[in-house]
């Protein structure tokens, strides 16, 4: 894909894990400069996103119309929207209040070069060259591997069975699965219910004007 | 008569500062570019905030705001219609909104 800026054109081929990863973080902190109306750290954020996807420096794009940085941010933002319709990256799960001590900017991509290096073998270049469309759907399969052997583990311990004292019998009861893997709930239509011309209302019976013209 | 010189167009962080001046005055539908104009001047006389107008001005033409005061009045709403044109502000709104930009 090929982007103007200025009087330049720039491409886009192919985007590797590494810069997806960077690019949603710098992302993440627009949505939080958009949301308190910082103009300063929204316009900074979006230079900087353009920066590092079209490998830039800053300093040429603080000058530039601000719709050429908008249509630019539009098109790489679409560029690094997922293929698939992962169920990992739909449901979002309630943001801890308190983050655990190791977590540091910059960690989720060698957490899931870890996953993948685990999994696979593969090196930190190998992984880092992945299509990121390859690499969500790839954590999605260990990911859900994982949940499985687990689940199958515990099925097979005492833990799964705690007594409950109302029944005097042990229950099982399955290892919680991530909100994501949770079966998805398909509402079933309303069926339309006959009644019988006796139990309907007696007397003079307003309809509603849509109703009206039905009957 | 306005000497003053052309006026370019704003860069990202000027642009999303104009964008917080004149959103509240902003029309909600966007039929005609000088109609959108005429109902953005409009919607400021009725708010009597007019120093809305003057801050806009003076970041679509980079000028202070005490030498805005005692421009010519024809000039300066020139200077307000012309900003607005060249930064494209009916743009400016819908990709704000696109964005969730909270003015």
């Amino acid at each position: 894909m090929e982007i103007l800026l200025g009087n330049n054109k720039y491409s886009v081929e192919k985007v590797n894990l590494r810069l997806w990863l960077e690019l949603e973080e710098i992302r993440e902190k627009f949505i939080r400069a958009t949301d308190m109306g910082d103009t300063d750290n929204t316009a900074l954020s979006m230079l900087s996103f353009i920066s590092v996807a079209l490998n830039i420096s800053m300093e040429e794009l603080q000058d530039l119309p601000w719709y050429e940085i908008a249509i630019a941010f539009i098109e790489i933002s679409a560029i690094c929207i997922p293929k698939y319709s992962l169920a990992m990256l739909k449901v979002r799960e309630k943001e801890k209040e308190s983050k655990v001590s190791w977590e540091y900017d910059g960690r989720t991509f060698y957490l899931w070069s870890h996953i993948l290096a685990d999994a696979y073998g593969w090196t930190l270049e190998e992984i880092s060259e992945l299509d990121f469309n390859d690499a969500l759907a790839l954590l999605q399969e260990i990911v859900v591997n994982q949940q499985l052997d687990r689940e199958w583990e515990w099925g097979l311990s005492e833990m799964a069975y705690p007594y409950d004292p109302n029944i005097k019998k042990s229950r099982f009861h399955p290892l919680p699965r991530p909100k994501w893997m949770s079966e998805e709930i398909i509402a079933k239509p309303i069926k339309k219910v006959k009644m019988l011309k006796s139990m309907m209302p007696v007397g003079n019976v307003v309809w509603m004007p849509d109703e009206a013209t039905q009957h | 008569m306005w000497y003053g010189c052309q006026m370019k167009p704003l860069n990202i962080n000027q642009a999303l500062q104009l964008y917080k001046i004149l959103a509240p005055y902003l029309p909600d539908e966007i039929d005609d570019n000088l109609n959108f104009v005429g109902k953005i001047i409009e919607n400021i006389k009725i708010s009597g905030n007019h120093r809305a107008y003057v801050e806009a001005i003076a970041v679509m033409a980079d000028m202070d705001l005490d030498k805005i005061m005692f421009m010519n009045s024809a000039d300066i709403v020139t200077i307000f219609a012309q900003g607005l044109y060249i930064n494209k502000i009916p743009s400016l709104k819908k990709f704000c909104e696109k964005v969730g930009f909270h003015a």
